[in-house]
């Protein structure tokens, strides 16, 4: 029998060491050689579960306010590049996208929800817009990384709206709905309004039957705001004559919450169209728009000069015409504004590129120029019951 | 007089503008339902009724294309819907659609339609 004296399990420990040490000298080689220098553990979710991966990047932060009232600038920046990220990938063909996640083990790149502590239904709607428009470009969806880590609250707000069935992700519940609000399911679409609008409406009413508030006072004004929000979108946001790509989803997405404590509806429409401030300029009547600009530029803007879409889309609102040149269309961002008028409070905000115009009842229109576009149009009501 | 109760004859939840749009359009309306009912009530010698109570609500370009289009179209002059049709509600909250209504037939321009239909 051999007999181990420490010398020997000094020395054996000692090479032990050096391999293991080997090793990891090799890896790191080895990644440098790749061109990636430091790997990120992270939980992958698919439909199936979860398993332990690694991310090439330490994951693209959220703003830990998701919200396009009280952090507009960094969540529109945001949007945008999450945008151009999923526009990026969706270019990649579906094949080569599949065979890097063929073992859901390892992703590049990835966006953080973690950081986001609050969020609100119109930001979220926007960012579920930009995931189901990859989702029906490439027919895949993308995988939840780090779901565990996500706020409750915002992880709620996210399930209800929907946005998780946009992802792969882990059949874990979601929590109980915080007492008294409520988001409506997203829903999308380019035809059949009435349908989708009526269904929304009652979705709404519903909630609110259920707290024992009467909603028939504005029925008809949540109704008919949606239908005037997805009428523009319809026929203003993807005109025939606009350059559209193959990434060019021609739909609008609509969502809605309801606030029981506050008594408060809001519901929000978003489009990826080409916006308001293009379409603008090609109205036949883009003279009396232009009465709001000649006071102070001396001239038209162009539809490049986007540090005018504020004002462009509060001339809209207040001529009310539209780009096909006939004067009986174009009422629907004024009865919009009729809509609040009607509410015992209400406020009425649309977004359009880089210009952005709120009216609450009482007050006069403002409007504001942002740096960064929202990438197409949302029109957000909210009424007080 | 004869009464055209919208919700019944029609449906509950109107829609956009154009068939296009989807079902229940105001040009939808107009065509099949508003005009043959307004046509039986001249040649009745009598009036017509519209009855909005019971819709859920109204899209502003509904009721244009619904109401003023019977002007655009030429089916009927301006001045002689005043006479030949009356817009009833018992909901105060839906005088706004009667005093839009009026105020699309009003404002129409006879043949202000799109190219397309004017041939």
């Amino acid at each position: 029998m051999k007999i181990v004296t420490v010398a020997d399990k000094r020395r054996n420990a000692y090479h032990a060491w050096k391999s293991f040490q080997h090793g990891i000298h090799w890896r790191r080689w080895r990644r440098a050689k790749n061109g990636s220098t430091a790997h990120y553990r992270v939980i992958i979710a698919d439909d199936f579960g979860h398993v332990r991966g690694r991310a090439s990047s330490p994951g693209i932060k959220c703003p830990a306010v998701f919200c396009l009232d009280e952090n507009a600038d960094e969540v529109i920046e945001f949007l945008a590049g999450v945008r151009k990220r999923l526009l990026e990938v969706s270019r990649t063909s579906i094949i080569q996208q599949k065979a890097k996640r063929k073992t859901h083990r390892h992703v590049s790149r990835y966006t953080d929800f973690s950081t986001i502590k609050k969020i609100t239904p119109a930001a979220a709607l926007v960012l579920a817009a930009e995931y189901d428009r990859f989702r029906r470009i490439t027919g895949t969806r993308l995988p939840a990384i780090n779901r565990h880590k996500w706020n409750v609250e915002v992880d709620r707000r996210l399930g209800e709206l929907g946005f998780l069935s946009l992802l792969e992700t882990d059949r874990r519940a979601i929590a109980p709905a915080q007492a008294g609000v409520h988001i409506a399911c997203f829903r999308s679409g380019a035809a059949n309004l009435p349908q989708d609008a009526g269904q929304m409406t009652e979705a709404l009413t519903t909630l609110l039957r259920e707290a024992d508030i009467d909603p028939d006072a504005i029925e008809h004004q949540l109704y008919t705001g949606l239908l005037e929000a997805m009428e523009n979108a319809r026929q203003h946001a993807y005109p025939g004559d606009a350059a559209h790509d193959d990434q060019t989803v021609p739909l609008w997405w609509m969502t809605g919450e309801v606030d029981v404590l506050e008594r408060r509806v809001a519901i929000a429409v978003y489009d990826h169209g080409v916006s308001i401030p293009v379409t603008l300029p090609t109205w036949a009547l883009f003279d009396r728009v232009q009465r709001f600009f000649r006071p102070v530029l001396g001239r038209s803007p162009t539809v490049g000069e986007v540090e005018h879409d504020g004002r462009m889309i509060r001339a809209a609102l207040s001529v009310g015409r539209t780009s096909t040149g006939l004067q009986h269309r174009g009422k629907g961002l004024g009865r919009l504004r009729e809509i609040v008028n009607q509410a015992r409070a209400g406020r009425l905000k649309v977004t359009s590129r880089c210009g952005e115009v709120w009216y609450q009842k009482g007050s006069r229109v403002r409007d504001r120029t942002r740096r960064h576009s929202i990438g197409g149009t949302l029109i957000e009501l909210e009424l007080q019951l | 007089m004869i009464t055209l109760r919208v919700a019944d004859k029609f449906g509950r939840y109107p829609g956009g503008r154009y068939e296009d749009d989807g079902p229940f359009s105001g040009e939808e309306f107009r065509k099949s339902i508003l005009v043959p009912a307004l046509i039986e009530a001249q040649g009745t010698g009598g009036k017509l009724v519209v009855d909005i109570d019971g819709v859920i609500g109204f899209a502003a370009s509904f009721l244009e294309e619904a109401f003023g289009g019977l002007v655009r179209y030429r089916d009927f002059e301006a001045h002689a819907l005043h006479g030949l049709m009356e817009i009833k509600s018992s909901q105060s909250r839906f005088d706004i659609y009667r005093d839009a209504i009026w105020q699309y037939i009003d404002e129409a321009r006879p043949g202000d339609v799109p190219a397309a239909a004017a041939h």
